[in-house]
């Protein structure tokens, strides 16, 4: 056997992660444990940015690998696994998002209901008051702009690679995304 | 915002975590896991209903509409090459008796008695024999075993130890530090064990993460696999017998120390019964093990003579042991015993001149096949353990001319030794 590949800033190669979808297809319960370790962190992350709930992103994230597993078979390996799995949990994340703010625009109960939901960023004791800050800051952004913000930060796409997977425009992209930058920097303390 | 600030937020957005991250890992790993096995089995039970569909599909296109002369034939066929060989003529009475009058034909497919295939072993290499008559050759191999489904098999020879599908395609080989023994696959398909010389060594089903396991593990009886499954987690356990005549059970993801059973005499063929006990085979009892390794029960074998192979029954608490029986002149016997605690007893099913050449139970229990080289022969036997004996014996003549492309001409393929039987 040969040995594996390098990775590249800790995350998986090209040829690597071709190499782990083919042995997932074939059945490898060990590639599909090394596809989950590879990419399901950033995907809950990225999926927590967006919807800023954490048992959301939990769910948002697992249904997405969930999703993958069980198009594993058709999937076509030259594809890269990793964005495609980020954008069905970014996606699923804006779509979870907006039916949440339509019921909170609904009344008194929906709020309520909301308040239960998740925890917050403050009572996870990981997070350090400046962490928290930036995740106030967070929740204070739309839904497409944290989206965006997810994409360019967490996942780590360039914004021609957030147009053509949210199919904008390029300069909306960078228009948000320095929007989302300049809003988050003025709630942030000094 | 300064180029300066933008870097720093940037830099802190990079660093961002989602609260209660390892929890959140933890839980969805083991759906994900479970998700996976559970895509894999489906697709693997689609693909072999699509097999055997078309497989049907292909038999009933050459079956003719009155089918009575096929059938006169394939009995003919199966009774001929049995009939005329030197220890065939001594089981003649009895296989008339089981099954009808002596034919005349000859020429007919191989038949299975039960649904599965047949993976053999012979001088011309590894094959496989499907129930509806069909054989493969799987390459120039001297070693091989299914994998938990059938759809692929590990096979080596000399030092090679590669896996091919069903259709004998190559899906990965490679050269063991040495001489290949005894290839097992885990009943959880995940990983292979098999022995390179005097070590016992894994690797996974797709050919990746080869590893020594076990040093100067020994050679004799091979290993043994279970799989456990406790809520979504599935362990792979392993019982091998080592150099020091102990037997070993390890967990193989497990860092904790074996657990070693120490038997009463020499062993000759281990097996896993369907919960999870242990059967030892030794020249003069087959012994019982729990489940944590504690000697439960003991059956004493008829003393003389030697285990050559066990197989346990799928479906049931039993295994079907055949033995030389030690006696003046030779000879062989194939046994049942069952191994229910409390309950257990043993019969003979088969006896007779030469030796057994590997026992197998069908897929779903329902009979013992075992290869007899005096009647140059497969022999399927049912495991019944209360009615007169000789009932239900079917019989495949000719087997060695059966798997016989490649063999050298002038010494013929030899005998093909039946390796397992499934799915």
């Amino acid at each position: 056997m040969s040995p594996p590949d390098k990775e590249e800033n800790g995350r998986l190669s090209g040829r690597r992660e071709r190499r782990l979808i083919r042995r997932a297809q074939g059945g490898s319960q060990e590639a599909v444990e090394l596809l989950f370790e590879a990419f399901w962190p950033r995907a809950y992350r990225a999926a927590y940015v967006v919807a800023r709930d954490q048992a959301a992103a939990e769910d948002i994230a697992q249904e997405a690998f969930l999703a993958a597993i069980r198009k594993l078979d058709t999937f076509d390996r030259r594809r890269p696994f990793g964005p495609w799995i980020h954008r069905i949990a970014v996606n699923r994340a804006i779509d979870w998002s907006r039916s949440r703010s339509l019921r909170a625009e609904a009344g008194p109960d929906g709020l309520e209901t909301l308040a239960g939901e998740g925890s917050r960023p403050h009572e996870d004791p990981a997070l350090d008051p400046r962490a928290d800050h930036l995740q106030a800051a967070l929740a204070g952004l739309t839904p497409e702009h944290r989206a965006i913000v997810a994409m360019r930060y967490v996942l780590d796409l360039t914004p021609g690679e957030i147009a053509e997977q949210l199919e904008l425009p390029r300069g909306t992209v960078n228009s948000r995304l320095r929007r989302a930058l300049d809003q988050l920097a003025s709630e942030l303390p000094e | 915002m300064s180029p300066r600030d933008r870097q720093a937020l940037e830099a802190e957005l990079r660093d961002l975590r989602a609260p209660e991250e390892a929890a959140a890992r933890s839980r969805t790993h083991h759906a994900v896991t479970l998700a996976a096995l559970r895509a894999q089995q489906d697709q693997e039970t689609e693909t072999e209903t699509q097999r055997d569909s078309s497989a049907a599909g292909r038999l009933r296109a050459r079956l003719p509409r009155d089918p009575r002369p096929a059938i006169v034939a394939l009995v003919a066929a199966l009774l001929a090459g049995l009939m005329l060989s030197p220890a065939g003529a001594s089981v003649r009475g009895w296989i008339q008796e089981a099954i009808g009058p002596e034919p005349t034909t000859r020429s007919v497919p191989l038949k299975l008695p039960a649904e599965g295939s047949i993976l053999t072993v012979n001088d011309g290499g590894a094959w496989v024999a499907s129930q509806n008559g069909s054989i493969r050759r799987l390459g120039d191999y001297s070693q091989t075993t299914f994998s938990p489904r059938g759809l692929n098999y590990a096979v080596a020879d000399g030092r090679e130890l590669a896996a091919v599908n069903a259709e004998g395609d190559l899906q990965w080989k490679l050269l063991a530090p040495g001489r290949v023994a005894d290839p097992a696959w885990a009943p959880s398909g995940i990983r292979i064990a098999y022995r390179a010389g005097p070590d016992l060594r894994l690797i996974d089903g797709d050919g990746e993460n080869d590893r020594l396991f076990a040093p100067n593990a020994g050679a004799a009886a091979g290993s043994v696999w279970r799989t456990d499954v406790e809520g979504e987690t599935a362990r792979d356990v392993l019982a091998w017998l080592g150099r020091d005549g102990d037997i070993r059970i390890a967990d193989v993801l497990s860092s904790a120390e074996p657990t070693t059973i120490q038997p009463a005499g020499m062993v000759r063929a281990l097996t896993w019964l369907t919960d999870g006990r242990l059967v030892v085979a030794g020249d003069r009892e087959l012994a019982v093990y729990s489940v944590a390794g504690t000697r439960e029960s003991a059956l004493p074998l008829p003393r003389g003579g030697r285990v050559t192979d066990i197989a346990a029954d799928p479906s049931d608490q039993r295994v079907a042991l055949a033995r030389s029986t030690g006696r003046a002149g030779g000879g062989s016997e194939l046994l049942l015993a069952r191994v229910e605690a409390g309950k257990q007893r043993q019969r003979v099913l088969f006896s007779g001149p030469g030796l057994i050449v590997g026992v197998a139970f069908a897929p779903d229990g329902s009979w013992v096949g075992f290869g007899w080289p005096p009647a140059d022969s497969w022999l399927f036997a049912r495991p019944q353990e209360n009615t007169k004996l000789l009932k239900g014996i079917h019989a495949a003549p000719e087997i060695s001319g059966r798997f016989s492309e490649g063999a050298d001409a002038l010494l013929g393929p030899g005998f093909p030794e039946v390796i397992d039987w499934c799915c």
